[in-house]
Protein backbone atom coordinates (compact mmCIF):
# COMPACT_ATOMS: atom_id res chain seq x y z
CA UNK A 1 0.00 0.00 0.00
CA UNK A 2 1.25 3.59 -1.14
CA UNK A 3 1.67 5.67 1.99
CA UNK A 4 0.38 9.45 1.12
CA UNK A 5 1.17 12.07 3.85
CA UNK A 6 -1.25 14.58 4.61
CA UNK A 7 0.81 17.55 4.91
CA UNK A 8 -1.63 19.26 7.21
CA UNK A 9 -0.26 20.17 10.35
CA UNK A 10 -3.23 19.50 13.13
CA UNK A 11 -2.82 22.36 15.71
CA UNK A 12 -1.49 24.87 13.56
CA UNK A 13 -4.47 24.89 11.20
CA UNK A 14 -6.53 27.05 13.58
CA UNK A 15 -5.91 30.46 15.53
CA UNK A 16 -7.39 31.78 18.33
CA UNK A 17 -9.26 29.92 21.42
CA UNK A 18 -10.15 26.85 18.99
CA UNK A 19 -6.83 25.99 17.96
CA UNK A 20 -6.49 23.00 19.70
CA UNK A 21 -8.68 20.19 18.43
CA UNK A 22 -8.41 18.66 21.79
CA UNK A 23 -10.16 21.57 24.08
CA UNK A 24 -14.02 21.80 24.71
CA UNK A 25 -15.80 23.99 25.58
CA UNK A 26 -19.53 23.89 27.11
CA UNK A 27 -21.77 26.45 27.03
CA UNK A 28 -23.71 27.32 30.70
CA UNK A 29 -26.82 26.51 30.79
CA UNK A 30 -29.62 26.23 27.89
CA UNK A 31 -28.62 26.60 24.03
CA UNK A 32 -31.88 29.05 22.99
CA UNK A 33 -30.94 27.38 19.73
CA UNK A 34 -31.15 23.87 21.26
CA UNK A 35 -34.02 24.61 23.51
CA UNK A 36 -36.51 25.84 20.78
CA UNK A 37 -35.31 22.36 19.21
CA UNK A 38 -36.56 20.22 21.99
CA UNK A 39 -39.68 21.65 22.02
CA UNK A 40 -40.19 21.29 18.09
CA UNK A 41 -39.37 17.77 18.65
CA UNK A 42 -43.27 17.64 20.33
CA UNK A 43 -41.13 15.12 22.65
CA UNK A 44 -42.49 15.40 26.36
CA UNK A 45 -39.48 16.51 28.09
CA UNK A 46 -38.54 17.69 31.75
CA UNK A 47 -35.31 19.38 33.49
CA UNK A 48 -33.44 16.90 35.31
CA UNK A 49 -33.06 17.53 39.26
CA UNK A 50 -29.18 18.29 39.04
CA UNK A 51 -30.21 20.80 36.09
CA UNK A 52 -27.82 19.30 34.04
CA UNK A 53 -30.04 17.33 31.05
CA UNK A 54 -33.40 17.40 29.72
CA UNK A 55 -35.45 14.35 30.61
CA UNK A 56 -37.66 12.39 28.07
CA UNK A 57 -39.23 9.24 29.50
CA UNK A 58 -40.51 6.23 27.45
CA UNK A 59 -42.34 3.41 28.77
CA UNK A 60 -41.52 0.03 28.74
CA UNK A 61 -43.89 -2.74 29.33
CA UNK A 62 -43.74 -4.60 32.63
CA UNK A 63 -40.38 -2.44 33.78
CA UNK A 64 -39.49 0.74 34.78
CA UNK A 65 -39.98 3.86 32.63
CA UNK A 66 -36.50 4.19 30.58
CA UNK A 67 -34.94 7.50 30.65
CA UNK A 68 -33.21 9.55 28.04
CA UNK A 69 -31.09 12.38 28.87
CA UNK A 70 -30.42 14.96 27.14
CA UNK A 71 -27.78 17.41 27.86
CA UNK A 72 -28.57 21.25 28.16
CA UNK A 73 -25.29 22.74 27.99
CA UNK A 74 -23.70 22.70 24.41
CA UNK A 75 -20.42 20.86 23.76
CA UNK A 76 -18.18 22.56 21.23
CA UNK A 77 -14.75 21.03 19.98
CA UNK A 78 -12.90 22.40 17.11
CA UNK A 79 -15.93 24.57 16.59
CA UNK A 80 -18.43 21.78 16.04
CA UNK A 81 -21.20 21.99 18.27
CA UNK A 82 -22.84 18.94 19.91
CA UNK A 83 -25.18 17.60 22.47
CA UNK A 84 -24.96 14.09 24.03
CA UNK A 85 -28.01 11.93 24.23
CA UNK A 86 -27.70 8.83 26.41
CA UNK A 87 -28.96 6.55 28.85
CA UNK A 88 -28.33 4.00 31.21
CA UNK A 89 -28.35 0.29 30.53
CA UNK A 90 -26.20 -1.08 33.93
CA UNK A 91 -25.44 0.12 36.97
CA UNK A 92 -24.21 -1.18 40.76
CA UNK A 93 -22.59 0.38 43.77
CA UNK A 94 -19.49 -0.50 44.67
CA UNK A 95 -18.67 -3.72 42.16
CA UNK A 96 -17.24 -2.22 39.24
CA UNK A 97 -18.93 -4.04 35.88
CA UNK A 98 -16.24 -6.57 34.98
CA UNK A 99 -18.61 -9.02 33.52
CA UNK A 100 -21.26 -6.97 32.52
CA UNK A 101 -18.80 -4.68 30.58
CA UNK A 102 -17.06 -7.12 29.14
CA UNK A 103 -20.40 -8.96 27.82
CA UNK A 104 -21.91 -5.54 26.54
CA UNK A 105 -18.59 -3.38 25.12
CA UNK A 106 -17.01 -6.37 23.64
CA UNK A 107 -19.43 -7.53 21.14
CA UNK A 108 -20.79 -6.01 17.55
CA UNK A 109 -21.18 -2.21 17.92
CA UNK A 110 -23.72 -0.47 17.71
CA UNK A 111 -22.21 2.18 14.95
CA UNK A 112 -24.27 4.99 15.88
CA UNK A 113 -23.15 5.23 19.56
CA UNK A 114 -20.44 4.65 22.06
CA UNK A 115 -20.97 2.55 25.24
CA UNK A 116 -18.40 4.46 28.19
CA UNK A 117 -18.53 3.85 31.99
CA UNK A 118 -19.31 6.14 34.61
CA UNK A 119 -17.33 5.73 38.03
CA UNK A 120 -19.19 8.05 41.03
CA UNK A 121 -17.27 9.36 43.69
CA UNK A 122 -19.50 7.19 46.09
CA UNK A 123 -18.35 3.84 44.62
CA UNK A 124 -21.42 4.20 42.19
CA UNK A 125 -20.77 2.77 38.68
CA UNK A 126 -22.74 2.39 35.60
CA UNK A 127 -22.72 1.77 31.65
CA UNK A 128 -24.53 3.97 29.97
CA UNK A 129 -24.79 4.17 26.01
CA UNK A 130 -24.61 7.61 23.83
CA UNK A 131 -24.66 9.21 20.63
CA UNK A 132 -23.71 12.78 19.94
CA UNK A 133 -25.99 15.55 17.90
CA UNK A 134 -24.78 17.33 15.89
CA UNK A 135 -26.19 21.14 16.16
CA UNK A 136 -25.74 21.69 12.10
CA UNK A 137 -28.79 23.07 10.34
CA UNK A 138 -30.85 24.14 13.85
CA UNK A 139 -29.82 27.91 12.53
CA UNK A 140 -30.97 27.55 9.10
CA UNK A 141 -35.06 27.67 8.60
CA UNK A 142 -37.41 25.06 5.96
CA UNK A 143 -36.27 22.20 5.04
CA UNK A 144 -32.83 22.42 6.48
CA UNK A 145 -34.09 23.16 10.17
CA UNK A 146 -37.15 20.48 10.01
CA UNK A 147 -34.43 17.93 8.74
CA UNK A 148 -32.05 18.73 11.85
CA UNK A 149 -35.13 18.55 13.86
CA UNK A 150 -36.14 14.65 12.88
CA UNK A 151 -32.14 13.83 13.43
CA UNK A 152 -32.79 14.80 17.01
CA UNK A 153 -35.73 13.08 17.45
CA UNK A 154 -34.57 10.08 15.60
CA UNK A 155 -31.29 10.35 17.69
CA UNK A 156 -33.55 10.28 21.24
CA UNK A 157 -35.20 7.09 19.17
CA UNK A 158 -32.20 5.17 18.46
CA UNK A 159 -30.69 5.91 22.17
CA UNK A 160 -33.98 4.40 23.88
CA UNK A 161 -34.21 1.35 21.40
CA UNK A 162 -30.71 0.35 22.14
CA UNK A 163 -30.92 1.00 25.81
CA UNK A 164 -33.81 -1.25 25.95
CA UNK A 165 -32.03 -3.61 24.03
CA UNK A 166 -29.06 -3.55 25.79
CA UNK A 167 -30.71 -3.60 29.02
CA UNK A 168 -32.96 -7.03 28.01
CA UNK A 169 -29.52 -8.25 26.86
CA UNK A 170 -27.66 -7.84 29.68
CA UNK A 171 -31.02 -9.28 31.94
CA UNK A 172 -31.29 -12.34 29.46
CA UNK A 173 -27.24 -13.50 31.16
CA UNK B 1 -22.22 -7.96 -39.03
CA UNK B 2 -19.21 -5.68 -38.05
CA UNK B 3 -22.14 -2.86 -36.83
CA UNK B 4 -23.24 -5.35 -34.58
CA UNK B 5 -20.56 -6.98 -33.34
CA UNK B 6 -19.43 -3.40 -32.04
CA UNK B 7 -22.71 -2.43 -30.27
CA UNK B 8 -22.91 -5.53 -28.48
CA UNK B 9 -18.90 -4.85 -27.49
CA UNK B 10 -20.16 -1.22 -26.29
CA UNK B 11 -23.22 -3.00 -24.60
CA UNK B 12 -20.77 -5.38 -22.94
CA UNK B 13 -18.41 -2.40 -21.87
CA UNK B 14 -20.68 -0.43 -20.55
CA UNK B 15 -22.40 -3.05 -18.37
CA UNK B 16 -18.80 -4.07 -17.57
CA UNK B 17 -18.74 -5.09 -13.90
CA UNK B 18 -15.65 -3.54 -13.13
CA UNK B 19 -16.78 0.03 -14.00
CA UNK B 20 -16.27 1.30 -10.19
CA UNK B 21 -19.40 1.65 -8.13
CA UNK B 22 -20.85 5.37 -7.67
CA UNK B 23 -18.93 7.27 -5.13
CA UNK B 24 -20.77 7.67 -1.58
CA UNK B 25 -21.85 11.10 -0.35
CA UNK B 26 -19.09 11.54 2.18
CA UNK B 27 -16.63 10.41 -0.50
CA UNK B 28 -17.79 13.22 -2.97
CA UNK B 29 -17.45 15.38 0.41
CA UNK B 30 -13.80 14.34 1.11
CA UNK B 31 -12.88 14.75 -2.67
CA UNK B 32 -13.65 18.31 -2.44
CA UNK B 33 -11.25 18.87 0.34
CA UNK B 34 -8.48 17.83 -1.70
CA UNK B 35 -6.57 16.01 0.80
CA UNK B 36 -3.49 13.22 0.13
CA UNK B 37 -5.21 9.91 0.61
CA UNK B 38 -5.33 6.28 0.16
CA UNK B 39 -8.22 3.95 0.11
CA UNK B 40 -9.00 0.48 0.63
CA UNK B 41 -12.15 -1.38 -0.60
CA UNK B 42 -14.82 0.58 1.92
CA UNK B 43 -12.55 3.09 3.64
CA UNK B 44 -10.41 6.33 2.94
CA UNK B 45 -7.16 6.35 4.69
CA UNK B 46 -5.71 10.52 5.72
CA UNK B 47 -2.14 10.23 7.44
CA UNK B 48 -2.10 13.42 9.54
CA UNK B 49 0.88 15.00 11.38
CA UNK B 50 0.64 15.72 15.08
CA UNK B 51 2.08 19.26 15.48
CA UNK B 52 5.04 20.36 17.10
CA UNK B 53 5.84 16.79 17.30
CA UNK B 54 7.87 13.92 14.79
CA UNK B 55 4.22 12.00 15.06
CA UNK B 56 1.49 10.67 12.77
CA UNK B 57 -1.83 9.94 12.99
CA UNK B 58 -4.20 7.93 10.47
CA UNK B 59 -7.66 8.74 10.04
CA UNK B 60 -10.09 6.09 8.49
CA UNK B 61 -13.62 7.08 6.83
CA UNK B 62 -16.24 4.15 6.65
CA UNK B 63 -17.70 5.26 3.40
CA UNK B 64 -20.81 2.97 3.29
CA UNK B 65 -23.44 4.95 6.09
CA UNK B 66 -25.00 3.54 8.53
CA UNK B 67 -29.08 4.26 8.60
CA UNK B 68 -31.46 4.28 11.38
CA UNK B 69 -34.82 6.33 10.33
CA UNK B 70 -33.92 9.66 8.89
CA UNK B 71 -30.26 9.36 10.27
CA UNK B 72 -27.23 8.34 8.09
CA UNK B 73 -23.75 8.72 9.35
CA UNK B 74 -20.25 7.54 8.65
CA UNK B 75 -17.51 6.45 11.00
CA UNK B 76 -14.83 8.90 11.07
CA UNK B 77 -11.91 6.83 13.38
CA UNK B 78 -8.24 5.82 14.01
CA UNK B 79 -7.01 2.97 16.08
CA UNK B 80 -5.32 3.84 19.77
CA UNK B 81 -4.52 -0.04 20.50
CA UNK B 82 -4.69 -2.86 19.04
CA UNK B 83 -3.19 -6.50 20.71
CA UNK B 84 -3.29 -10.40 20.17
CA UNK B 85 -4.75 -10.81 23.86
CA UNK B 86 -7.30 -9.64 25.11
CA UNK B 87 -6.77 -6.55 27.49
CA UNK B 88 -7.36 -7.32 30.77
CA UNK B 89 -10.94 -5.93 32.77
CA UNK B 90 -9.31 -3.35 34.89
CA UNK B 91 -7.39 -2.11 31.09
CA UNK B 92 -11.16 -2.14 29.63
CA UNK B 93 -12.76 -0.49 32.15
CA UNK B 94 -9.99 2.52 32.02
CA UNK B 95 -10.28 2.49 28.68
CA UNK B 96 -14.05 3.03 28.30
CA UNK B 97 -14.16 5.08 31.26
CA UNK B 98 -16.33 8.67 30.86
CA UNK B 99 -17.61 9.80 27.97
CA UNK B 100 -16.44 11.85 25.36
CA UNK B 101 -18.13 15.07 24.76
CA UNK B 102 -18.46 14.13 20.39
CA UNK B 103 -17.27 10.69 20.00
CA UNK B 104 -16.10 8.16 21.72
CA UNK B 105 -14.25 4.27 21.68
CA UNK B 106 -15.08 1.11 20.13
CA UNK B 107 -13.64 -2.51 20.73
CA UNK B 108 -13.56 -4.89 17.80
CA UNK B 109 -13.49 -8.41 18.56
CA UNK B 110 -10.98 -11.06 16.67
CA UNK B 111 -12.28 -12.20 13.13
CA UNK B 112 -10.57 -14.06 10.55
CA UNK B 113 -9.85 -11.04 8.78
CA UNK B 114 -8.50 -9.44 11.54
CA UNK B 115 -7.05 -12.00 14.18
CA UNK B 116 -6.89 -8.65 17.23
CA UNK B 117 -8.41 -7.10 19.78
CA UNK B 118 -8.59 -3.58 18.10
CA UNK B 119 -9.66 -0.24 20.19
CA UNK B 120 -10.58 2.83 18.13
CA UNK B 121 -11.80 6.20 19.00
CA UNK B 122 -14.48 7.54 16.60
CA UNK B 123 -17.11 10.07 15.88
CA UNK B 124 -19.87 9.43 13.59
CA UNK B 125 -20.53 12.43 11.47
CA UNK B 126 -24.07 13.60 9.42
CA UNK B 127 -23.17 11.90 5.63
CA UNK B 128 -24.18 15.14 4.24
CA UNK B 129 -21.63 16.80 6.53
CA UNK B 130 -20.14 20.21 5.10
CA UNK B 131 -16.68 19.41 3.60
CA UNK B 132 -15.01 22.24 6.18
CA UNK B 133 -16.88 20.27 9.24
CA UNK B 134 -15.73 16.61 7.91
CA UNK B 135 -12.11 18.42 8.16
CA UNK B 136 -12.37 19.68 11.48
CA UNK B 137 -14.29 16.23 12.07
CA UNK B 138 -11.21 14.56 11.21
CA UNK B 139 -8.40 16.29 12.77
CA UNK B 140 -10.18 16.28 16.25
CA UNK B 141 -9.86 12.23 15.80
CA UNK B 142 -6.43 12.38 14.77
CA UNK B 143 -5.35 14.65 17.68
CA UNK B 144 -7.60 12.50 19.92
CA UNK B 145 -6.38 9.12 18.45
CA UNK B 146 -2.59 10.08 18.80
CA UNK B 147 -3.24 11.60 22.52
CA UNK B 148 -5.20 7.76 23.03
CA UNK B 149 -2.85 5.61 21.40
CA UNK B 150 0.08 7.51 23.38
CA UNK B 151 -2.32 6.74 26.82
CA UNK B 152 -3.03 3.16 25.90
CA UNK B 153 0.05 2.38 23.91
CA UNK B 154 3.51 4.41 25.13
CA UNK B 155 5.15 6.12 23.38
CA UNK B 156 5.49 3.80 20.12
CA UNK B 157 3.50 5.63 17.04
CA UNK B 158 2.25 2.60 15.37
CA UNK B 159 -1.30 4.01 14.15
Amino acid sequence: MTTLLATLAIAKAFQGQDSNPNATKQTKGDNPIFKQAMEDTKFTHTVSKSGLSYVVEFSVKDLPNRIVWVTRETNVKNDIATQSIYTEVWSDKGAPPVDVLVKTVLRPAKKLGNYYVMKFDDGFYAIRFMATFDLAGLEASGETRTKAIERLKDTIYFVNQVGEETEKEIREK
Amino acid sequence: MILATTLFALTVAKASPVDPPEPTQIEKTFESLNLKSTTVPGFIQVQFSISETTRKQWVQIRTAPESYRSLQQNEVFSMVWESKNAPSNEKLIEMFLDPWSNGGMVMDLPSEKNPTYRLRFRINVNADIAPDRLKKVMQTVAATGDSLEKKFGGEGDIF
